[in-house]
């Protein structure tokens, strides 16, 4: 399906299925009225049944809303030539509308000054050759199931093969078989340089204008009925015949009619109007062709019972003379050129009474977005390349020229934004600078430098938590001393870093909680007791030392108290030496009520506030009172 | 105008539309690499920007802790500023064996020796700021004396009398004589007499200030010792 340059409606396949407009066959002559009913899509006459299904169906109402389509023009300006036999038209289409239209008989004649005038006025716009002259030939080639890239080399030589060198030539591929050998089939056309026609392509050569293309009447029609067709039909539910048969009644050329057998052209004629130019003989003439062609087409295959669509593009008055079922046609659809223009919406080209095709077939042919075959001449053909270059180089330029201006843009806006927040950054700074001079100000004015100030005081702290006495222990000691019990000997003594020898943490890993526990020194206290109370019997001694060990342990909040030897308490994993019938001195064994001397070992920690004094010379504040004698030493 | 004249005349105007067009280009690179370079700078001056609000908000922040802990230290400082204008917190090696020697005699001590380290400064990482730092000597008394009791008053003397404070580390003493007739005959006619015998060891701990240089108050540790 080749892009046209007007707009799908909807897939075929999905619309509602509504029976196509029949033509009302009327009999006699019609009327003016005849031919608009039977062209106006919305009069089509549609069964009552699918028209009940149409109204039900919400989606059949949007189909019904589906607006007709319309010819697209291009955005830039353009000029069209179309040349015939007899003559040619010039278009030049600017701002989607056809600004003017300009026949002359031939290229030789004084009028082409008109022409050279037109082109003048716009020398950068293309130039679209449209030729429907008599001279062209078609001849349907079948080749061999090669590749699809080794196809082109292959119609290349036909071509070469055909027509001689002078000629302008291209091929139209028609397919390719499904089954078989799976040959394929083209068309391969040449197009006589006559001398009218070498004439107008000489004249183009002299025009600073550049030929975009050259496009062949009967080629084309495949498209112009399709889009015909789409205009026609929009809305409906619409399949192509097998054959359709357009005849366009042509100022430049005569009556241009065209087969197209499953929308590809199978068959092409032109004729020459006889006798008087009046529209009756006109009409009859235009059947007259018609018939011999439906002649030639029964050579083709087509038989009486085929579907057959008929448009006839002539003025109302030949129009109105023309009776469609002398033909036996399916269906005709007597168009004027104005009527087609109206319907593919083609501004500017065509007016009210116009009485010849030729505008119409040029402005759609000429100024369709894609072709069915271009054609060129070898000369323009290197025009063309670099033209297409000079535009593909304006496109890539344009779009980076875009794109950057984007990007520019973008980082333009990035940049402001920048300077937004660096500007609102340096407000803020300096406010920021301004509270801290304000501070630093402030600060200035103290009595002291801050430093120092915290300096001293993290010192005197750390200093007064350093600070550590033996005499609280010690006093706290003596309250738990009886006379029976008497302290021969004492060690206190602190165990630095204790904390740290029992951790195996890294410094660095350790928490503001555990070095604060170093600070909780471990204290020893060592102290030899003498208990001069139940010494007589082992068991009682034991017992009473034990008391005093639980005694001491609570009152001191020790973590530990033992004995390191006592009397009469030998491990199993110790040995020992006694001598028996005498008195040896040796505490293991000595039970007769004389005072035992114990070591005691007592392991505690210094706890704050008991090791706190104050450090100021002279201040007994804070300085814990002198513990009560312990040794009983005093005279 | 023939064909080739028009390929000609159309080459040509390709040729100039080309260099035309690369020189677009060039102005357009050129245009959106200035503009990346002016954006990356301011980009580059906001970060700078951004980091020096940092550094300004940590500093102001910083001194505020700072100044507001001073305030809150400010009564306990006062303090310690006396004891420090009275000498009470810097150690004097002269002083401890002046007091000792008053404290001997006051509590009847028969033998006192006395050991003073130099004094010099800690080396605890803690104990070292800015503009303080603490001292320390390392003293040692082997002593005879009376009684415990006498000794524990003597003790309670040495925190009372020094300046700075006192870490005891070790006291250890035994008692090297029982009470007996004998004993009040010797002391009735000799004095004092020996009872206890012992050894006490303490850190003697005091605080020296260090004065800073303050060029732009940026807070330069570089300190020189003070008085």
């Amino acid at each position: 399906m080749f892009n046209l340059g007007y707009k799908r409606i909807k897939p075929k396949s999905k619309q509602p299925k509504i029976k196509p407009a029949k033509v009302r066959k009327s009999k006699g002559k019609p009327t003016q009225e005849d031919a608009a009913v039977k062209t106006t899509p919305e009069t089509a006459v549609v069964s009552g049944e699918a028209k009940a299904k149409q109204k039900r169906s919400l989606f059949a109402w949007f189909k019904r809303k589906t607006v007709a389509v319309k010819f697209r023009f291009p955005k830039t300006p353009l000029f069209v030539l179309m040349v015939g036999d007899d003559g040619a038209v010039l278009l030049y289409i600017k701002n989607r509308e056809v600004q003017h239209r300009d026949f002359i008989a031939s290229a030789a004649s004084e009028d082409l000054r008109i022409f050279t005038e037109r082109f003048s006025e716009d020398t950068n716009a293309p130039l679209v050759m449209v030729v429907d002259t008599m001279d062209q030939t078609y001849l349907p080639q079948t080749l061999p199931p090669v590749t699809s890239l080794s196809v082109g080399k292959l119609i290349k030589r036909r071509l070469e093969r055909e027509f001689p060198d002078e000629e302008i030539r291209g091929a139209l591929p028609l397919g390719r078989e499904s089954k078989g050998r799976k040959d394929w089939h083209y068309l391969i056309i040449a197009l006589e340089k006559t001398p009218a026609l070498a004439q107008w392509l000489d004249y183009l050569d002299t025009l600073p204008n550049w030929l975009s293309g050259i496009y062949l009447i009967p080629v084309e029609m495949e498209m112009f009925i399709r889009l015909l067709d789409k205009s026609l039909y929009a809305g409906q539910t619409y399949k192509a015949p097998e054959w359709q048969f357009i005849v366009s009644y042509n100022k430049v050329s005569g009556f241009r009619q065209v087969i197209l057998r499953k929308g590809r052209i199978a068959l092409t004629r032109v004729g020459q109007p006889i006798g008087e130019l009046t529209p009756e003989v006109i009409a009859g003439n235009i059947e007259q062709e018609a018939q011999n062609t439906m002649e030639y087409l029964k050579r083709m295959g087509y038989q009486a019972q085929d579907e057959l669509h008929l448009y006839v593009i002539a003025s109302e008055a030949i129009n109105k003379y023309i009776e469609p079922e002398r033909l036996r046609v399916t269906k005709a659809h007597h168009l004027t050129p104005h009527m087609v223009g109206e319907m593919l919406g083609l501004a500017g080209a065509t007016q009210m009474g116009d009485q010849y095709g030729d505008v119409v077939l040029a402005t759609v042919i000429g100024a369709a977005r894609q072709h069915v075959l271009k054609l060129i001449t070898k000369s323009a053909q290197k025009l063309d390349t670099l033209f297409k270059l000079k535009v593909g180089q304006r496109i890539a330029i344009s779009i980076f020229t875009g794109a950057l201006v984007s990007y520019v843009g973008s980082t333009m806006y990035d940049i402001k934004t920048i300077i937004n927040d660096i500007d609102s950054l340096e407000t803020s700074r300096n406010a920021k600078q301004r509270e801290l001079d304000a501070l630093k100000a402030e600060v200035a004015k103290a009595p002291e430098d801050i430093d120092r100030i915290t300096d001293m005081v993290e010192l005197y702290e750390l200093l007064t938590k350093r600070a550590a006495m033996p005499l609280p222990l010690i006093d706290r000691l003596s309250r738990v001393l009886t006379d029976d019990v008497r302290v021969k000997g004492l060690s206190w003594e602190v165990v630095e870093n204790a904390a740290k020898s029992t951790s195996n943490k890294n410094n660095n890993e350790r928490s503001g909680k555990e070095k604060e526990d170093e600070e909780d020194t471990t204290v020893m206290l060592r102290l030899q007791v003498q208990f001069s109370k139940d010494t007589d019997e082992q068991k009682r001694f034991i017992k009473m030392a034990e008391e005093w060990r639980q005694k001491m342990k609570a009152a001191l909040d020790a973590k530990d108290v033992h004995y390191l030897a006592l009397p009469g308490q030998v491990k199993e994993s110790e040995s020992f030496e006694i001598s028996l019938g005498q008195a040896t001195g040796n505490a293991a064994n000595r039970f007769d009520g004389t005072p035992i001397d114990v070591d005691v070992e007592i392991e505690t920690h210094l706890k704050l506030p008991e090791g706190t004094v104050l450090i100021e010379e002279g201040n007994s504040a804070g300085v814990p009172a002198a513990a009560k004698p312990l040794t009983g030493a005093a005279p | 105008m023939s064909a080739a004249v028009k390929l000609q005349s159309l080459r040509k105007r390709l040729i100039k539309e080309t260099f035309i067009y690369l020189g677009l280009f060039v102005f357009e690179i050129g245009s959106a690499y200035f503009l990346l370079t002016l954006r990356d700078s301011y980009i580059e001056e906001g970060g700078t920007l951004t980091g020096q609000m940092a550094a300004l908000s940590g500093q102001t922040h910083s001194l505020q802790d700072q100044y507001v802990k001073a305030q809150k230290s400010m009564p306990v400082y006062l303090e310690i500023s006396k004891k420090r204008d009275s000498a009470g917190l810097s150690l004097d090696r002269q002083k401890v064996k002046d007091t000792i020697d008053k404290l001997k005699n006051t509590h009847y001590m028969p033998s006192v020796r006395l050991s003073v380290s130099p004094v010099v400064d800690s080396k605890d990482s803690r104990m070292v700021r800015k503009t303080a730092q603490m001292i320390a000597s390392e003293v040692g008394i082997r002593f005879e004396a009376v009684s415990d009791e006498e000794l524990f008053a003597f003790i309670q003397g040495l925190p009372r009398e020094l300046p700075g404070a006192l870490r005891m580390t070790k006291l250890s003493f035994n008692r090297t004589n029982a009470v007996s007739d004998d004993l009040l005959l010797a002391i009735t006619q000799k004095g004092a007499m020996s009872m206890l015998s012992g050894d006490l060891q303490f850190v003697w701990m005091g605080i020296r200030t260090v004065s800073v240089d303050k060029p732009g108050d940026d807070r330069n540790p570089k300190t020189k010792k003070g008085p």
